[in-house]
C-alpha cells in the first residue's frame, strides 16, 4: 500500500521507492530506503509528516504515493 | 535539568592541553587547516562562528551555507577554519557533496570536524564513515547532546571513539557548552593526528553501509522512536482545519508590530527627522554659496528619494527579526508544507510561500528568497509573482488614497493584501500556460527539524543581514534613480528650470502618457507622472501626488471613490520598482525574462484596474 494511506501512529517498513534517482538519492541520504521502518506522524489529507529514523520529514501526496511499506 | 555532562578526555591532565595549544601557537610558519563538515542544519554554522569568533548568517532554509568560508581559530591564529557546505555524505552526486568530497581528497586538511545532531545519530553517521574513508585526521562533535540526553538519548562515545578511531566530543554550540574541551581536543588531533578508521572500504554498496551503520547506531545509543513535543505540536500545526486560521493569527500579529506598531511611532520621527534635516542642509549650503540647482538636486532629489526608503528601515527590521523568530524556532517550514497543499492548486509549491511572506515587507529580499527553490521553472515564477504582494512602499499610497477617499471604511487598506493574494494565484495560473513556465511543480518534501527556543544571536544575525542587504542594493539604484526622476522633474524640454511641474520633462511625458489611463479612471498628467516616480521607489507616489495636487481636497477632487481604488490597484499590481527589477533579473538571469516578466505584471495590473474602473462604476 501507498505511504499515504497509512493512519496517524501507524508505523510500517519501506518496500518499494518509485520516484526519480534524484530524490531517491535525497530520500536514502535522510534514511528513507527499502527495508527502513516509517511511522506516520502527522497527516493534512495525502500530505504527510512521517518518522524516519528520527528524522521528521514532511512530504507532499505525489512523493508519498511513489512510496509502498508493508506491514 | 539535563545537563550535559562533559566527558573529559583521557588525558593526564588539563595542564597537558595547554602545553599543547601553544605548542601549536608557536611552532612558527606552521599553519594548520582544520575543515568543518556535517548536515545541513546540524548546528556546523553556529558552531563555526563560535570557533572562529564570525558572524556569519544562518538560516534554516537549505542552500543558505553556499560559499566557502575560512577564518582563524579563536585562539590560535596559526589554525585557519574553513566551514563546507552542508552535505549527507560524499557522493559525487551534488555540487555540494562534490565541493566537500574534493576539498578533504585535494587540498589535504590537517583535521576535519565532523559536527553530528546527535539526536539524528544514525543518519549523521553516514557522512561520518563517508569522511573516514579517507583516513583524514577527524574529532566528531556530537552537537546537541543536551538535547538528546533530554529525550533520553545516551550516546556510548567510547565505543564509537573506538569504530572511528577518532575523538568525540558532546557539545552544544548554541548554548556554548562543551566548546572548551572541543578545542583540546583539537589541539590534541593537530599533534597526533590519528587517522580516522572506517567501517567498510569505500567501494560497499548503499545497502551495506547503511546496515552496519545501523548496527554502530544500535550499538551506541538506544532511540526510542514514539512521539516528542515537536510531534504533538505539529499535530496541532498542521490540522486540517486549525493550520491556517493559527498562521493567519500569528502573521496578523507581525504585520501588527512591525508595520502598525514600530512603523507608527518610527514613520513620525523619521518625518520630522527627514525635515529638519533637509533644513539643515538647505542653510549650510546657502551659507556655503552651493548653487540652487545643486541644492535642490541634492536635497529635494536624492535625500528625499533615498530618505523616503531608509524611513522603512526600521519596520522592515523588526519585521526580520520576527520572521526571523519563526524561522529559527522551526515554524515555517511547517507553514511552507500546511501552504504546499494550497499552492499546488495553482502550480506552485509550498516553498514559494516563504519568499511572499518576506516580499510584504519589502519585495527585493523576497525576490532573493526565492533562491532557495531548486526547481527552475518555479523559482522564476515565484520571483515574478512576489512583486504583487503588497510591500511596505506601497503602503503609503494606499493609506493615503484610502484616508481621503474612504475615512469611515477600515477595511479598505487590508483589502489590498487580499487583491494581491489573489492576484499571486491567479498570475500563477495564467503563467503556468505559458511556454516560459510550463512545468509541474517538483513534489514536496521537506526535513522538519525539532521545534527549539529561537537563539538570539541568530535572529539578530539573520535579521541584521537582511536588512544591511535591503540597505545596500536599495539605496545604490534608488539613489541614481531619485537623481534621475529629479533632473526630469527640474528641467524643461528645452533645459530651463522649470517652474511649474507641469512644464518639467517629467511633466510632458505624464501628459503625453495620461490618456492611457482614462479608461482606467485616472487620465490625469498628476496620476500618470506619479506612477513614474514610483519606478524609483513606491513610496514616491504618494509624496508626488501629494505635491503635484498641492492639497488632500484637490486629490478627492480629481478622483470618484472607484477611480482611486483601481489607481491603487494599478500601483499596487504594476511593475515594481527598479530595485526589485534589479533583483528580478538577477534571479531569472536574462534581460530578456525581465522584460517579459514586467510585461506580464503591467498588462495584469492595466487589465485588473479596468476591470474595476468599468465594472465599479457601473455599480456604485
Amino acid at each position: 500500500m501507498a505511504l499515504y494511506e497509512l493512519s496517524v501512529g501507524q508505523k510500517m517498513v519501506v518496500d518499494k521507492i518509485y520516484s526519480d534517482a534524484k530524490t531517491q538519492r535525497f530520500l536514502r541520504n535522510i534514511g528513507l530506503m527499502p527495508g527502513v521502518s516509517v511511522r506516520i506522524v502527522a497527516k493534512i489529507g495525502k500530505n504527510i509528516i512521517i518518522s524516519v529514523k528520527n528524522t521528521r520529514l514532511a512530504m507532499d501526496k505525489t512523493l508519498a504515493g511513489e512510496i509502498t511499506v508493508v506491514g | 535539568m539535563g545537563d550535559i555532562i562533559i566527558k573529559k578526555q583521557s588525558h593526564e591532565n588539563v595542564n597537558e592541553d595547554e602545553i599543547l595549544r601553544a605548542e601549536i601557537k608557536n611552532i612558527k610558519d606552521k599553519k594548520f587547516t582544520v575543515a568543518l563538515v556535517g548536515n545541513p542544519n546540524c548546528g556546523k554554522t553556529t558552531l563555526f562562528n563560535m570557533l572562529t569568533k564570525s558572524r556569519e548568517y544562518v538560516g534554516n532554509w537549505p542552500g543558505v551555507t553556499v560559499e566557502k568560508k575560512v577564518a582563524k581559530l579563536v585562539d590560535n591564529n596559526n589554525v585557519a577554519v574553513v566551514d563546507l557546505p552542508g552535505v549527507y555524505s560524499l557522493s559525487p552526486f551534488s555540487l555540494d557533496e562534490r565541493v566537500t568530497h574534493d576539498y578533504i581528497e585535494n587540498e589535504n586538511p590537517d583535521l576535519v570536524i565532523n559536527i553530528i545532531d546527535t539526536t539524528l545519530l544514525e543518519r549523521s553517521l553516514i557522512l561520518t564513515e563517508a569522511i573516514a574513508c579517507h583516513g583524514v585526521p577527524m574529532v566528531c562533535a556530537l552537537n546537541m547532546a543536551d538535547i538528546a540526553r533530554k529525550n533520553g538519548i545516551e550516546v556510548d562515545t567510547q565505543y564509537l571513539e573506538s569504530v572511528f578511531n577518532c575523538p568525540f566530543v558532546e557539545i552544544s554550540a548554541s548554548k556554548e557548552i562543551g566548546i572548551d574541551v572541543l578545542l583540546d581536543t583539537i589541539a590534541h588531533q593537530l599533534v597526533e593526528r590519528k587517522p580516522a578508521t572506517s567501517i567498510l572500504p569505500e567501494d560497499a554498496s548503499d545497502e551495506e553501509i547503511h546496515e552496519a551503520i545501523a548496527e554502530v547506531a544500535q550499538k551506541s545509543a538506544v532511540i526510542d522512536d514514539k512521539d516528542n513535543f515537536s510531534d504533538r505540536v505539529d499535530r496541532i500545526v498542521t490540522d486540517k482545519w486549525f493550520a491556517i486560521p493559527i498562521f493567519f493569527v500569528v502573521c496578523w500579529g507581525i504585520y501588527y508590530v512591525a508595520i502598525q506598531g514600530v512603523g507608527g511611532i518610527t514613520g513620525k520621527w523619521a518625518e520630522t527627522f527627514m525635515d529638519a534635516t533637509s533644513k539643515w542642509i538647505i542653510n549650510i549650503f546657502n551659507s556655503i554659496g552651493v548653487s540652487n540647482i545643486l541644492t535642490s538636486l541634492v536635497v529635494d532629489g536624492i535625500f528625499s528619494g533615498v530618505g523616503s526608503v531608509l524611513e522603512f528601515v526600521p519596520q522592515l527590521f523588526v519585521l526580520f527579526i520576527l520572521l526571523s523568530i519563526l524561522e529559527d524556532c522551526g515554524y515555517m517550514s511547517r507553514v511552507a508544507f500546511v501552504m504546499d497543499r494550497v499552492f499546488r492548486m495553482f502550480g506552485l509549491s509550498g516553498r514559494s510561500f516563504i519568499p511572499m511572506v518576506v516580499g510584504t515587507g519589502c519585495s527585493v529580499p523576497g525576490i532573493m528568497a526565492s533562491r532557495t527553490i531548486e526547481n527552475n521553472k518555479d523559482r522564476m515564477m515565484t520571483c515574478v509573482l512576489v512583486p504583487f504582494m503588497p510591500c511596505s512602499a506601497k503602503l503609503p499610497i494606499i493609506s493615503l488614497m484610502a484616508g481621503i477617499m474612504f475615512p469611515k471604511n477600515t477595511l479598505v487598506a487590508p483589502s489590498f493584501y487580499l487583491i494581491g493574494i489573489a492576484s499571486v494565484i491567479i498570475g500563477g495560473f495564467i503563467l503556468k500556460h505559458t511556454a516560459d513556465y510550463r512545468q509541474d511543480p517538483a513534489p514536496f518534501f521537506m526535513e522538519l527539524s525539532q521545534y527549539h527556543m529561537p537563539t538570539i544571536k541568530n535572529v539578530w544575525e539573520a535579521a541584521s543581514s537582511r536588512t544591511k542587504e535591503f540597505i545596500k542594493k536599495v539605496t545604490t539604484i534608488i539613489l541614481a534613480a531619485s537623481a534621475i526622476i529629479w533632473l526630469l522633474k527640474y528641467f524643461t524640454p528645452t533645459m530651463e528650470v522649470a517652474s511649474i511641474p507641469e512644464e518639467s520633462i517629467l511633466g510632458y511625458i505624464g501628459k503625453y502618457i495620461a490618456p492611457i489611463f482614462i479608461p482606467l479612471g485616472f487620465g490625469n498628467w498628476q496620476s500618470a507622472v506619479s506612477i513614474l516616480t514610483g519606478f524609483a521607489a513606491r513610496e514616491n507616489v504618494a509624496a508626488t501626488i501629494s505635491i503635484l495636487f498641492g492639497s488632500n481636497e484637490a486629490i478627492e477632487r480629481a478622483f470618484t471613490k472607484v477611480s482611486a481604488f483601481s489607481f491603487c490597484t494599478f500601483v499596487l499590481l504594476s511593475s515594481p520598482c527598479i530595485g526589485a527589477i534589479a533583483a528580478m533579473r538577477k534571479e531569472l538571469g536574462s534581460t530578456k525574462m525581465t522584460v517579459k516578466a514586467l510585461v506580464f505584471q503591467t498588462s495584469y495590473a492595466y487589465f485588473i484596474a479596468l476591470l474595476i474602473y468599468q465594472i465599479g462604476s457601473f455599480v456604485f
